[in-house]
């Protein structure tokens, strides 16, 4: 039986993309995109498998440079809560309509700015408001569709 | 068994080509192939052994570390003129678009390659064409039942096995088979005589087919005082 390799996208490759990357390019499709191209280079510590590229995350032409409609995962995790919002917006009104099985979460570093995601419908992942819940016993990552 | 020819300078992505193949063809018979640099690249067109062979498909970026390598690629393609030859490159443009084309790749895919393209990839290349040995096969039970007063059964098979020879230029089980036709249907010991030698000569000695190279010895064996 054939495992299903699934495509996913990593916008930004900071620490918690370069995370992600390293753990789903051991059964996955992955590219993974950062405008520096230092940051990509954190891959080659971490046995990465498949594709980077150094391009301007904050281009929306981005999403179809990295074959978004075909994507079954995106993850959205730059430093910019803003650039985020706009990409997982687009995401969500490009390629959700078209893939329902298409899963999109973008992270959010302030979590003052979470409630705009969420009215947006946005999947979410907010790493402060995570590590206190964690610091506090309650479950840190919030999936709302 | 399939041979599968990655040309591809990045390390990372060469996993990930090996592992969807792996995926894809869990339960089929495959070897892969890589080169990584233009001089690797070279010592492989090199050495005619490398194409005794068939390959089913190629998978090739259109650069190693910055040098273009079409030149390559089309002795490559006069090679192995049947392979599928799929670039696999963001480094395109117009006139490489067109060069490659020119010299017969069968599909040009920007990176990243998504699994939905692999996928569509193998299935017109590895799922589509036969091996070089299930041809091979075929081919020699049709002419064990094949009937010598039948002109028009003899025609097709001359025109099957020629095409194989014709695709695998360098190996030798397409002449046996030939020389054996003309023996059966024609009675022609020079033309089996022919393709005998061309085999052995392209074998390097060994045949592995001892089955019809026994037959094809006991006939000149037989007929070794007639001219």
């Amino acid at each position: 039986m054939k495992n299903k390799i699934k495509y996913i996208i990593i916008i930004g490759c900071g620490r918690l993309g370069s995370e992600l990357a390293r753990r789903f390019s051991k059964d996955h499709n992955v590219i993974v995109v950062d405008k520096l191209p230092e940051a990509l280079e954190r891959l080659k510590k971490y046995n990465f498998t498949g594709f980077s590229m150094v391009v301007d995350s904050s281009d929306i032409a981005i999403l179809e440079q990295v074959k978004a409609e075909k994507a079954d995962l995106i993850y959205i995790v730059t430093p910019d809560d803003n650039l985020n919002f706009m990409l997982a917006n687009a995401c969500n009104t490009f390629y959700k309509s078209k893939n329902s099985d298409l899963e999109i979460i973008a992270r959010v570093n302030d979590p003052h700015k979470k409630s705009l995601f969420e009215k947006a419908g946005l999947n979410i992942f907010c790493p402060i408001e995570h590590a206190v819940d964690e610091l506090v016993g309650n479950e840190g990552v919030k999936s709302e569709k | 068994m399939h041979k599968i020819l990655i040309i591809e300078d990045s390390p990372e992505i060469v996993i990930l080509y090996e592992k969807m193949i792996n995926n894809y063809l869990q339960n089929i018979d495959h070897i892969n192939t890589i080169l990584y640099t233009t001089h690797e690249l070279k010592d492989f067109l090199n050495n005619e052994e490398n194409f005794k062979e068939r390959f089913s498909l190629i998978l090739s970026e259109i650069e190693l570390h910055g040098e273009n390598i079409t030149e390559y690629l089309e002795v490559l393609k006069t090679y192995q003129p049947k392979t599928p030859l799929y670039i696999v490159s963001n480094k395109m443009n117009l006139n490489s678009i067109r060069t490659i084309f020119k010299i017969g790749a069968t599909d040009w895919i920007e990176k990243p390659i998504v699994p939905e393209e692999f996928s569509i990839m193998l299935a017109e290349s590895v799922f589509k064409g036969e091996t070089f040995e299930s041809r091979y096969r075929k081919l020699k039970n049709e002419l064990e039942t094949f009937s010598e007063n039948n002109n028009l059964e003899f025609f097709i098979l001359e025109d099957k096995i020629s095409k194989l020879i014709f695709d695998n230029p360098n190996r030798y089980e397409g002449h046996l088979l030939l020389g054996y036709l003309y023996w059966k249907k024609l009675k022609n010991l020079t033309l089996l005589k022919k393709h005998y030698n061309a085999a052995l000569a392209l074998a390097e000695g060994t045949i592995k087919d001892k089955e019809l190279q026994s037959i094809i010895a006991k006939i000149l064996e037989a007929h070794k005082n007639e001219k």
